[in-house]
């Protein structure tokens, strides 16, 4: 794998639209997220190589994270779509080109099994290689145009929403001129009197909270029907509504000021420790499972790739600070997507389509070079499934199709691409990553893993469910991953796995089996990179 | 040079948990404003990129620096000439 295919997998376009989403609006753990998606691949890269190759059984534990980690992603790229108008059945047929053209048509080196620890190259990889570098690119490209149409460094930007007594519908902001239609669901709650003015015909529901005694209105309002708002009272509002909003008052969302925005308040206490802690396991364990270690680089990609993952999170960032002071409207009834996609007026329209142009394209790069990345790398553990009878370099695409087949028939399900993508981020961490760094030995490994999937599945089901919003059931890695570990531990030391089989006897050319460092010897074991 | 990409492994975690610590620290060190900015943002934003990606590149010039493993045709992994 060159250069920035090595880290194309995590350069996905969820992981950057999460982060500027969450910069954004303003959540506690976006300075976190932005570090560890900067620093988590960083360390991938410098680790030792995977110790142990995987088998049947490990590939099947290992398999569905990285499905999961592709389905996130075409989550988003159907919501990035429909938000241009563009329907999930035209969407999803160009996402299953998009995944599995160069797999077919350029095909991929596929290892055998034995060396299912090294990525298939070839095709897939460079072309990963560099979709993702001109994804990166692109954002990069798109963030400094957003830059000079804001006329404000991001340190600039940052300190002068800091400082905002109060977030209000500005002076000329589409909000308050043509109207905000809301792409999902919301209930906005008033912290003063304001007048709200249907821009389409519409139902919507206050819920008012006078006196202490609540009641709830309903009002079926025509185009330029207007409804009036108390301090606190409630707004729900169905996905379509077109309203426009009063110039000057606070936008009714759950950020009343600069000051709150930059230092909010679940950013301390226990809880949000724990947060952190789930989300640092999440992270650091997914990105040592999904990436493959840097050996043998040129100084040139030494020195690019850090700079490359590091430009892409701090980007991402610097995005969710400039929507931020370009548009803090934008949070009401905010997806994810509205920081990136719905900057249109920032700069005046062309430049502002501009902008969304170039966005758009960018992640449609990230994505292709996710997909091809994604695609070595199932290919690679893939091939330890291969039965007797089917050569793994058949076998091993084919793995890759189904698992595309079912991120693509789940496209279009209401979930929500960013939690998607930790459910698959967790489920890497604690199936492949927190076993690989406890023990080398395959029985050990297997058991781990196999504990690691258990806890995690019981942990997430409810939050999957909606039964609970606990801090654990949003990140199960938390204790999954330890679990995994230990387990994987546990078995190894305890001597409860049978010692390794007699090594493979590596074949010289001219067919002699030699030692790998001793060419006199006549059998030989593995060589295992690593310290 | 093994030792110098371990060692930038390990200063590369120590930085993400100082970005936690300052993250979680009592008494709000992380808002603290400098030139108007947070110490916790002037660290995500400026110090650890610049020092990540220092210790990122060595690591990996380091590595490569090292002995060289090539695959072999059977999947193995061995040095060069090994044979």
């Amino acid at each position: 794998m060159t250069s920035f295919g090595r880290i194309a997998a995590w350069t996905g376009p969820v992981t950057f639209v999460a982060l500027a989403s969450r910069v954004f609006s303003g959540e506690p753990d976006g300075p976190i997220l932005v570090l560890l998606a900067m620093v988590a691949p960083l360390v991938a890269l410098l680790r030792r190589e995977d110790r142990l190759p995987p088998t049947g059984a490990t590939a099947v534990l290992a398999l569905p994270g990285l499905a999961v980690v592709l389905w996130a992603n075409v989550l988003l790229v159907v919501d990035l779509g429909r938000q241009h108008g563009v329907e999930p059945r035209v969407v999803l047929p160009a996402i299953a080109v998009v995944l599995l053209v160069p797999v077919l048509a350029r095909g991929a080196r596929v290892p055998e099994p034995s060396s299912a620890a090294a990525p298939a190259s070839g095709g897939t990889a460079i072309a990963g290689s560099r979709l993702g570098a001109a994804g990166v690119g692109g954002l990069v490209l798109a963030l400094g145009m957003l830059g000079a149409s804001t006329g404000a460094t991001p340190w600039r930007a940052w300190a002068l929403v800091a400082s905002r007594p109060a977030l209000v519908f500005a002076e000329g902001s589409v909000s308050s001129t043509d109207g905000r239609r809301m792409a999902a669901p919301a209930t906005l709650t008033f912290v003063e009197p304001h007048r709200v003015t249907a821009v389409s015909d519409a139902t919507v529901k206050v819920l008012e909270s006078d006196g202490g005694r609540p009641g709830v209105r309903e009002h079926t309002l025509t185009r330029g029907q207007s409804v009036m708002l108390r301090t606190g009272d409630r707004l729900v509002v169905s996905a379509g509504t077109r309203i426009r909003f009063e110039q000057g008052k606070r936008v009714p969302a759950g950020v009343p000021s600069g000051v709150a925005w930059a230092d909010p308040r679940g950013r301390h206490g226990a809880r949000a420790g724990v947060e952190v802690a789930g989300v640092s396991i999440t992270m650091l364990g997914a990105a040592l499972a999904l990436l493959v270690p840097g050996k043998r680089v040129r100084r040139v990609e030494a020195v690019g790739v850090p700079a490359g993952a590091a430009s892409f999170a701090l980007a991402a960032g610097a995005w969710g600070v400039y929507a931020m002071y370009a548009a803090p409207d934008l949070l009401v009834g905010a997806t994810m997507l509205a920081p990136l996609t719905e900057l249109s007026s920032v700069g005046g329209a062309i430049h502002g389509r501009l902008i969304g142009s170039v966005v758009v394209v960018a992640l449609g790069a990230l994505f292709a070079g996710l997909g091809s990345s994604l695609a070595a790398r199932v290919i690679a553990v893939g091939t330890a499934l291969a039965p007797a009878s089917v050569s793994p370099a058949r076998f091993a695409p084919g793995v890759w199709i189904a698992i595309c087949g079912v991120a693509v028939a789940f496209g279009v399900s209401p979930a929500d691409p960013w939690r998607v993508l930790l459910v698959g981020l967790g489920l890497l961490a604690c199936t492949w990553a927190a076993p690989a760094l406890a023990t080398a030995d395959r029985r050990a490994w297997l058991a781990g893993a196999a504990a690691g999937a258990l806890t995690f599945a019981a942990l997430a089901l409810p939050a999957v469910l909606g039964a609970t919003a606990s801090t654990v059931a949003a990140y199960p890695a938390l204790v999954a991953a330890p679990l995994a570990w230990a387990t994987a531990r546990v078995v190894r030391l305890g001597g409860l796995s049978k010692p390794p089989k007699p090594p493979a006897l590596a074949r010289a050319p001219g067919g002699v089996r030699t030692h790998p460092r001793d060419p006199g010897r006549g059998s030989t074991h593995r060589f295992v990179h690593g310290d | 040079m093994p030792d110098l990409r371990r060692a930038g492994l390990v200063t590369l975690l120590v930085l993400a948990a100082g970005g936690l610590a300052l993250a979680l620290a009592p008494f709000d060190l992380g808002a603290i404003r400098l030139a108007g900015v947070s110490l916790l943002w002037w660290y995500v934003g400026l110090i650890a990129p610049a020092v990540a990606v220092a210790l990122a590149a060595s690591g990996l010039i380091a590595r490569g620096d090292g002995e060289e493993v090539v695959p072999g045709d059977d999947g193995t992994r061995r040095p060069p000439g090994g044979e």
